[in-house]
């Protein structure tokens, strides 16, 4: 999609959203000062921002908040801000629990391995600091588009998307076993964990979806 | 049996005599090597230098010559001292970037002779060995630790930038009517950035502040610094300090810094810092305790520079915390029982 397209497609967003809430964004970043400017430069744009300073407080308020649409990552976090395991752990819960937020990663952790993490993980874009608010704007942009499109088709057509990293030399068993554990988590979570409208929507045997269960 | 008397007279004065020369000589091989040992450390264990100079206490020893060649880091260097022979003690050292071959040449010795040489020149090897571990350690280490400050002033830096040109941004370009939520903004974020500037620079500061001393209230240092960081304290005692007070800003920054880590990695464990301050004939004693503290696991490391208990600091605060206490003409020492919260106490100069 190139850029022309996106923004018109942000733009239709909008729009639709005019009428409705505000898109929710969450800003987890452990520095006061830029959390406060970047919430600005967000909500200058009309977007509703939740802000968190550590991986902790970021979960919590995933946990309450199901709408958000995107997440602006700071992959440095206390109490490690020097590294980026807690941002990855952020990453690693959002696709774990299967909360629809598409996650930026915007950091100033090593551009090169932090963004192959992070993308391993199931980040959906990723920035280095400095970066301009042009570049995070567009960047939200097309995380809030993608979460749109895909509520769109979930709710439209039924079509979930699963996020697999598979090895080639494990085969294809194993990527196999992997999307059916996600299909069934994410349709567990779609009914509430209500076993039998799960299987009925799988076409499966309450048996089977209790092997999952375990 | 008393014809043997004279006999028996002479061996025993024999075994003396034969005993007292092997103490002498044994005495005047340690006094050697001691030499060698004191070389090395006025030379400050630098392998190429103490190679250079080893000759003379060797040449006292009784070794004919020396012969070595030092690969140093890539460059090679070779030296060699007095006559070489056909009877040498060699060793090859060999560690990472740096190799050694020497040639210690000794005359056609026996017996004890024999011995008190190897006996030397296993001590010289060692003393050699020594000065390449001292050598690579130092390199490693130095290496390590400038990339690990590395890491931390290049994401502060960056936070810093990035702050800087979202601000200018802004600036540039606030939508009509949200020009006082921009300046209400300013006016939160740059006191926070100009702290944030300041402590960066003394991170990378290595001196002492140089302003002047002057009597400072201790307990609202304590409050101040508190504040910044959210942290409760309950203080017991008052008093003045005669000390700089960016350095005290500095120093109760890093004491406290160890509570608010420990509270990050624990979100559940809120510390309750407890502070009391007594009053001593010439300075003013503070004790500084978490009750909800654990005990220290590392009484040893906690001075230490760049060692940090999760390997996730940069490792010098406390560090710091001690040189500044100390050159404000005070002591910073640390309580830690096994079964117990550690307490930190800092004694500190009163005004005259």
């Amino acid at each position: 999609m190139n850029e022309k397209e996106l923004e018109n497609s942000a733009t239709e967003d909008s729009s639709d959203i005019g009428s409705e809430e505000p898109i929710r964004i969450l800003l987890v970043e452990d520095d006061p000062a830029l959390r406060l400017v970047m919430r600005n430069v967000l909500e200058n744009h009309d977007y509703h921002v939740q802000e968190a300073d550590s991986r902790v407080v970021a979960e919590a308020i995933l946990k309450d908040d199901t709408s958000i649409a995107a997440i602006v990552l700071d992959l440095g976090l206390p109490p490690s801000p020097h590294t980026t395991a807690e941002g990855l752990a952020v990453i690693r819960s959002v696709v774990e629990k299967l909360y629809p937020a598409k996650i930026v990663v915007l950091t100033g952790q090593d551009e090169e391995s932090s963004a192959l993490a992070a993308i391993k993980e199931g980040a959906f874009d990723f920035l280095s600091k400095p970066s301009k608010s042009e570049d995070i704007l567009n960047a939200v942009q097309r995380a809030v588009l993608f979460y749109r499109k895909e509520r769109t088709l979930s709710e439209e057509e039924g079509l979930t998307r699963l996020q697999i990293n598979a090895k080639v030399a494990d085969g294809l068993k194993a990527v196999r076993e992997d999307a059916e554990e996600k299909l069934v988590r994410h349709v567990l979570k779609d009914t509430k964990f209500n076993v039998y409208q799960s299987a009925a929507r799988l076409g499966l045997k309450r048996e089977s979806i209790y092997y999952f269960l375990k | 049996m008393a014809n043997l008397y004279p006999y028996l007279i002479l061996i025993g004065i024999s075994i003396i005599l034969a005993t007292s020369w092997l103490l002498g000589q044994a005495r005047r091989r340690a006094r050697i090597t001691n030499e060698l040992v004191s070389l090395n450390e006025e030379l400050g264990f630098d392998l190429p230098d103490f190679l250079r100079h080893c000759w003379a206490p060797l040449q006292k020893a009784g070794f004919k010559g020396i012969s070595w060649q030092l690969d140093w880091f890539g460059s090679t260097i070779s030296h060699s001292e007095g006559t070489k022979g056909e009877v040498f003690i060699d060793r090859s050292l060999d560690i990472d970037d740096i190799s050694l071959s020497v040639h210690l040449y000794d005359g056609k010795r026996r017996f004890e002779q024999r011995y008190f040489s190897n006996v030397l020149s296993e001590s010289f090897f060692l003393l050699l060995y020594t000065d390449m571990w001292v050598k690579l350690g130092t390199v490693q280490g130095a290496f390590a630790q400038t990339a690990k400050m590395n890491v931390f002033l290049q994401h502060d830096m960056k936070n810093i930038v990035q702050l800087i040109s979202l601000v200018a941004e802004q600036l540039e370009s606030t939508p009509a009517g949200k020009e006082e939520k921009l300046l209400s903004s300013l006016r939160t974020v740059m006191p926070t950035l100009r702290e944030r500037s300041e402590r960066f620079l003394n991170t990378l500061s290595t001196q002492t502040p140089t302003d002047p001393v002057q009597p400072v209230n201790l307990c609202e240092a304590f409050h101040k610094t508190a504040d910044i960081h959210d942290l409760e304290i309950e203080i017991s005692g008052e008093g003045q300090v005669l000390v700089n007070q960016q350095s005290l800003n500095s120093i109760c920054d890093n004491l406290f810094g160890n509570y608010i880590d420990e509270t990050r990695r624990n979100p559940g464990s809120q510390p309750i810092i407890q502070i009391v301050i007594e009053d001593n004939e010439n300075d003013l004693e503070v004790k500084i305790r978490d009750e909800n503290g654990r005990p220290c696991l590392w009484p040893e490391r906690l001075f230490e520079p760049f060692w940090s208990e999760k390997g996730d600091g940069l490792g010098i605060g406390l560090y710091h915390a001690r040189q500044l206490v100390t050159g404000a003409g005070g002591n910073l020492r640390a309580l830690t029982p096994s079964d117990d919260a550690m307490t930190f106490v800092v004694n500190l100069p009163k005004p005259l």
